[in-house]
């Protein structure tokens, strides 16, 4: 019976393969139909010349900081550079134990002034509020730790002043319109309540003043290679698919422009979350289909941010297996939207295709691989067909990391030079040889820990190497220590 | 016999064949990757060799036209047209005239005129943009066509071309669609409003806003409120303030109001029950406000909503009779904890703005 029962695990691996693999494909044909018509229509917007017309709405950007001393001043004049008529830049410091306040009260000439702050959310006290003497649109709010990004973010939005609000971390680096096109879907559609865009990884790249100066590859290393792939994958066909379908489930934190009006009415970020920002947008998805509000979640392709990945095995596997965690977690926390009568495409499609493919697809791809040496121990594997299915499954992870590739190159063209294309090309072969199956294998660790439970420490270390050519002389020598941030403010592709 | 218990040689079949496939597929795809960028780049360089003779031949038009021009060809018309287009988008009008001649030169109108008709979006948006930098008429009613274009960036920038070629007839078309295009971007709106300019745009603004047939449609008219003169709107405003029961209405009627003789309507809004109607209000009383007003804004600054109290606030210090001291003092005795709190954050504002 038991032999029976593994006998059958096979066609469910069987039916996962073929049902993740038609799916992406699926994905594939809907992006090449429909990422063209979005750049496009923002491609003269970029071309030409676009004075402000006062008409924009105003935004607010939420820097969250704790023990950012290194890199706080710098990121702050990049956010004062960016190119976007009207908007204001609330700085949370986390109750930083560096002297990440001092250094913004003196680089920025801030004034202290009476914390009259509209709370309406929850968070850690706020210990202090001040104001730039320089800049009239830079505030900073000086808090006690909550421990979370969410709590901090939670405050920055409490402190901000206009409609729209984007929480970014103190490292994220910004193209200078990245804001003029994440607002566009908010012009265009006033249902819309959350916009998102691209995030790409910044290790390889130089960065001079707060901006990319030139997009580069870290050639030795592969765990950050695989990751450039999989963010390609990730933004440049599963996220258009889904938001052709208004199904998007997900928007990356580290890249999101959110109504804040709908935020509040739900609370804000939950604090009880490892992905504050999946987390979100589910409810966000709940809340509106449950009483009915007509909504619009969007993704915008060509609104880009980049952010620095895990460039170690034990940073990586941590950061994984902390992702999974939390999007298992998120998906329980907002079960409700499972079969919603009223959830249309995101309930009878997207968040099954979620719990099936994505949750639960390191339980089928270990429990696949498991078998197969049980069946080989047992002299019953066909060498043949083994071959055969290995065959294709490399096979077909390489094709859609290839056409991923090819949407790339005929959309945005980021990585300038042909070396960059041949190592992407060697990554994306090798990539299917181990990496996925470790990646899987942490993904089933986050799964047994929601399962259980189990809290792991959520400090996450980055390396800050991109950093070394801004960062100023003299805080060099601090630099690994900055280089320790809260793990929660890592984002979810 | 699968190995994995799996009893069929068709499968195995099918898994060799579709892995082959793939690898195909993998092998076509990186050809497509090498040949996108080698053409990329060629097309790059050729840009640039060309760009640059054009650069040149087109910042020295700006003192006379050339009597003889390179040829154009056909792929670097595009680029060519954004480097045309972003001049005569930067220049002023006495700097355009050189340029819309090379371009009859170069017969762009009929390139545009062509390429209007195109799937692809890029050229046709700069096709548009183009005839309505020419003010190309005969293309009047194909432009008009194209203001009703589902795609929301070809209808706006066919409305912004037609508005380039003739103000008056293009702003009868462009308003009576801003109240049912929704999807229309509202800052692109306000952007075509202002280039027409409050003079040709006041009477037949006022006259939409009277035949809106639904709130909706009013409230997305209101929001470009004050890009029409003043002494135009007043009076529609004033009534809209008297007998609107829509808070949106009053709210953005609120915002673009001066009129001192609206001032007792606006104070009296500033009790009303719904709180962006007393914060707009408590905006307007500082624009207008007298020092009458003072007591209304104390009150105010202790409102229960943050906005009203924060505009509040900011209106009273800005009341002429009010001095720094005296805000201070008020802060100081103000009977509501938020509202003393409020003042002091505005003195604070205030201090660091000198």
């Amino acid at each position: 019976m038991i032999w029976e029962l593994f006998l059958a695990s096979q066609w469910i691996c069987l039916i996962f393969f073929v049902g993740i693999n038609f799916s992406y494909l699926f994905f594939c044909i809907l992006s090449f139909a429909n990422l063209p018509k979005k750049v496009q229509n923002h491609t003269l917007l970029r071309e030409l010349p676009q004075p402000h017309t006062d008409f924009e709405i105003p935004i607010s950007l939420i820097v969250t900081a704790y023990n950012e001393e290194a890199v706080i001043v710098e990121s702050v004049r990049s956010l004062l550079q960016i190119d976007y008529s009207k908007y204001e830049i609330v700085v949370v410091n986390d109750g930083s134990k560096d002297s990440t306040l001092e250094i913004l009260k003196e680089e920025f000439d801030l004034i202290s002034l009476p914390i009259a702050v509209r709370q309406r959310l929850p968070h850690k006290p706020i210990r202090g509020f001040y104001q730039s003497a320089i800049y009239p649109n830079l505030r900073v709010v000086d808090k006690e730790n909550g421990g979370c990004k969410a709590d901090a973010s939670n405050t920055g939005i409490d402190a901000s002043i206009y409609p729209l609000i984007t929480p970014l971390d103190a490292d994220t680096i910004l193209e200078k319109d990245t804001f003029k096109l994440l607002v566009q879907p908010f012009l265009s559609d006033p249902n819309t309540i959350l916009a998102g865009g691209s995030i790409r990884v910044v290790n390889g790249c130089k960065v001079s003043k707060g901006f990319l100066e030139e997009i580069g590859l870290p050639y030795k290393n592969f765990y950050v290679l695989f990751q450039i792939l999989e963010y390609m994958r990730a933004f440049l066909f599963v996220r258009v698919g889904w938001e052709v379908m208004n199904a998007l489930p997900i928007v990356s934190g580290a890249m999101g422009l959110f109504h804040k009006e709908s935020l509040v009415e739900l609370g804000g970020f939950s604090r009880k979350t490892h992905a504050e920002d999946l987390e979100i947008t589910l409810r966000l998805h709940l809340h509106h289909i449950s009483t009915g509000k007509p909504y619009k979640i969007a993704y915008v392709p060509d609104a880009t941010c980049y952010t620095e990945v895990p460039d170690t095995y034990k940073s990586l596997r941590k950061q994984r297996v902390r992702w999974h965690q939390g999007f298992t977690e998120c998906l329980w926390f907002n079960r409700k939207l499972l079969f919603h009568p009223k959830g249309k495409v995101l309930s009878w499609v997207s968040i099954p295709f979620q719990i099936i493919f994505e949750a639960l697809s390191p339980l089928i791809e270990i429990g696949g691989y498991f078998s197969t040496i049980l069946f080989w121990y047992f002299g019953v594997l066909s060498y043949e067909g083994a071959l055969a299915l290995l065959c294709l499954a490399v096979g077909v992870g390489i094709l859609l990391t290839f056409v991923a590739l090819v949407l790339e190159e005929a959309m945005f063209r980021k990585y300038p030079k042909m070396s960059h294309l041949f190592i992407l090309f060697v990554a994306a072969v090798i990539e299917n040889l181990g990496y996925r199956q470790i990646n899987a294998w942490w993904r089933f660790t986050g799964l047994i820990y929601w399962a259980i439970g189990y809290e792991e420490s959520r400090a996450m270390a980055r390396s800050g190497a991109w950093q070394k050519s801004a960062a100023p002389k003299n805080s060099s020598q601090n630099e690994e220590d900055n280089s320790i941030i809260k793990g929660g403010q890592g984002s979810h592709t | 016999m699968l190995g994995f218990g799996i009893d069929s040689r068709f499968i195995i079949w099918l898994a060799w064949w579709m892995g082959a496939i793939s690898f195909l597929l993998i092998f076509i795809s990186g050809l497509l990757i090498l040949f996108l960028r080698t053409f990329y780049d060629q097309h790059q360089k050729n840009i640039k060799n060309q760009s640059s003779e054009w650069e040149s031949i087109l910042l020295n038009s700006f003192e006379f036209v050339p009597t003889e021009l390179p040829v154009l060809t056909k792929r670097t018309t595009v680029s060519f047209l954004v480097l045309w287009n972003y001049l005569l988008e930067s220049l002023q009008d006495e700097a355009k005239e050189n340029l819309i001649i090379i371009a009859y030169l170069l017969k762009l109108d009929q390139w545009a005129a062509t390429a209007l008709r195109q799937r692809n979006v890029r050229q046709k948006l700069l096709a548009i943009q183009t005839l309505g930098l020419l003010g190309e008429k005969s293309i009047w009613d194909e432009l008009e066509t194209l203001t009703s274009d589902k795609n929301s960036t070809v209808s706006l920038a066919a409305i912004r071309s037609l508005i380039k070629i003739d103000k008056k007839k293009a702003i009868s078309i462009f308003l009576p669609l801003i109240g049912k295009r929704k999807d229309w971007s509202f800052s692109m709106g306000g952007k075509i409003l202002k280039e027409a300019g409050p003079e040709v745009i006041s009477e037949p603004f006022v006259k939409q806003l009277r035949n809106s047939s639904n709130d909706d449609e009013l409230v997305r008219l209101l929001r470009y409120l004050d890009l029409a003169y003043m002494q135009t709107t007043a009076p529609l405003i004033r009534e809209l303030l008297q007998t609107s029961e829509d808070f949106k209405t009053i709210k953005f009627c609120l915002k673009a109001v001066t009129d001192p003789q609206d001032l007792e309507l606006v104070r009296k809004l500033l009790k009303h029950e719904h709180w962006e109607v007393r914060t707009q209000a408590a905006s307007a009383l500082g624009r207008m406000g007298t020092d009458d007003d003072e007591k209304r804004l104390i009150h105010a600054a202790g409102d229960q909503e943050w906005w009203v109290r924060y505009r509040a606030a900011q209106a009273l210090a800005n009341l002429p009779s009010i001095s720094e001291e005296k805000l201070e003092e008020i802060a100081k005795t103000h009977q509501n904890f938020f509202g003393s709190d409020m003042i002091y954050k505005v003195i604070g504002e205030r201090k660091v703005a000198l």
